[in-house]
């Protein structure tokens, strides 16, 4: 079971691991709590999903398609790059402890588990870019996208 | 439009590829931008080529042509932001081709605006806290924010004199093993691993990743490859670090 004070720390630690991200690459202070904000939200949900024994391929692909979402909706509304929200929101879904794993498991012999290790890996990194190129054909490309809605509302 | 606007209008366009490119914005949105900036200077017969390494900019029709070649040393979104605003305000018509050249020249050569002691903060606060996100211990929280400070400073020092990132990540990567388990030795860390995973955080290529991924699906191959080997040799030297001190003392 989850409980309430857990996921309030897990929201709290990964709202400043996101701003610091954010200091780290250089994103315009206007934007930054905008970005902590996105990237918490997105990963309280993430950590839910793991919870409750969803496939992790699938808990990834909406996490970063949420992510992608979210980062074109605050560019829209701050009037700034898209790219400057996504990269602090996508440092908790990087599958950078699975990578330190395959190496241990690589160097300690146990070749099995650092091929195992290699397979997730390289499933999850597919599966964040495939949620990533859904968002964006979602708001920016297809003829039926929330951009091209908008203005044909506009022209009613 | 005469020939020396021309030549300015393609000065711009390699230009601001260039930035974009460098700071980590993807193939598909720097062709857009630039794209952008030719068509409101009424100039829509104009042919680009970018890869990750390079902006090629021509006219067709014309014999005029601009290059420009992309290193890469640390990101900076705050540049990418600063020509998403040039840009709209050059499509409002508040800004001169001229004036663009200069701003463009001046943001090229500035260097990031957080100081180096806020970054270092920065990095000691990211790592500790995703060393908790990824189910470590908070009794670590302080050993983990010293061994990533230390990890950082070894990595700016040698990036700023060796300028191969290469290195410095691979050295970088040692350094925070090492501390890490002689932390976890001596009783002062409970968890070796998430120290480790925790203080490695900021140095991971994670971007490079995706932006990797995303262009090999949107058909941009040469880029894909090319940021995908860069993303790959980054990362491959943080495990030859890692793996190496692992390796002495096992």
């Amino acid at each position: 079971m989850i409980q309430i004070g857990q996921v309030m720390m897990q929201w709290v630690f990964c709202f400043f691991s996101v701003v610091t991200f954010g200091i780290i690459t250089n994103v315009p202070h206007k934007y930054l709590v905008n970005c902590g904000l996105i990237g918490s939200s997105v990963w309280v949900l993430f950590y839910f999903m793991k919870n409750l024994n969803i496939p992790i391929m699938i808990s990834y692909f909406v996490a970063a398609f949420l992510i992608r979402f979210l980062s074109f909706v605050s560019a829209k509304w701050r009037n700034g790059p898209s790219v400057c929200f996504t990269v602090p929101s996508i440092v908790t879904i990087v599958p950078g402890s699975l990578s330190y794993r395959m190496i241990r498991s690589f160097v300690q012999g146990d070749i099995n588990q650092s091929v195992n290790d290699l397979e997730s890996i390289f499933g999850i990194v597919i599966a964040i870019s495939i949620g990533f190129l859904l968002a964006e054909v979602l708001f920016k490309r297809s003829k039926w996208s929330l951009e091209n809605l908008k203005k044909w509302l506009a022209h009613r | 439009m005469t020939e020396t606007d021309m030549l300015t209008l393609l000065e711009i366009c390699a230009l601001t590829g260039k930035i974009l490119l460098e700071n980590g914005s993807g193939t598909t949105q720097t062709e857009q931008m630039m794209r952008r900036i030719a068509l409101q200077a009424k100039v829509d017969n104009i042919r680009i080529f970018t890869s990750a390494t390079g902006v090629f900019v021509g006219v067709e029709g014309e014999p005029l042509f601009q290059m420009e070649s992309v290193s890469h040393n640390e990101m900076d979104l705050e540049k990418i932001n600063f020509i998403y605003g040039l840009v709209a305000q050059y499509e409002k018509g508040a800004q001169t081709l001229s004036s663009v050249k200069t701003q463009l020249q001046q943001i090229d050569q500035k260097v990031g605006n957080y100081k180096l002691w806020l970054k270092l903060a920065a990095v000691a606060i990211n790592s500790a806290t995703l060393m908790y996100i990824f189910e470590g211990d908070l009794s670590d929280f302080f050993v983990t924010c010293f061994v990533a400070v230390m990890g950082y400073l070894v990595y700016a020092f040698l990036n700023r004199f060796l300028k191969i990132d290469f290195i410095s990540n691979g050295v970088a990567a040692f350094v925070i093993a090492v501390l890490a388990m002689f932390a976890a030795k001596h009783q002062l860390a409970m968890s070796q691993d998430a120290v480790i995973i925790g203080s490695l955080m900021p140095l991971v290529p994670g971007v490079k990743m995706a932006n990797a991924f995303s262009d090999a699906i949107n058909g941009q191959t040469i880029s894909s490859l090319t940021s995908g080997t860069q993303a790959f040799l980054t990362a491959s030297s943080i495990a030859v670090g890692v793996a190496l001190a692992l390796h002495v003392k096992v």
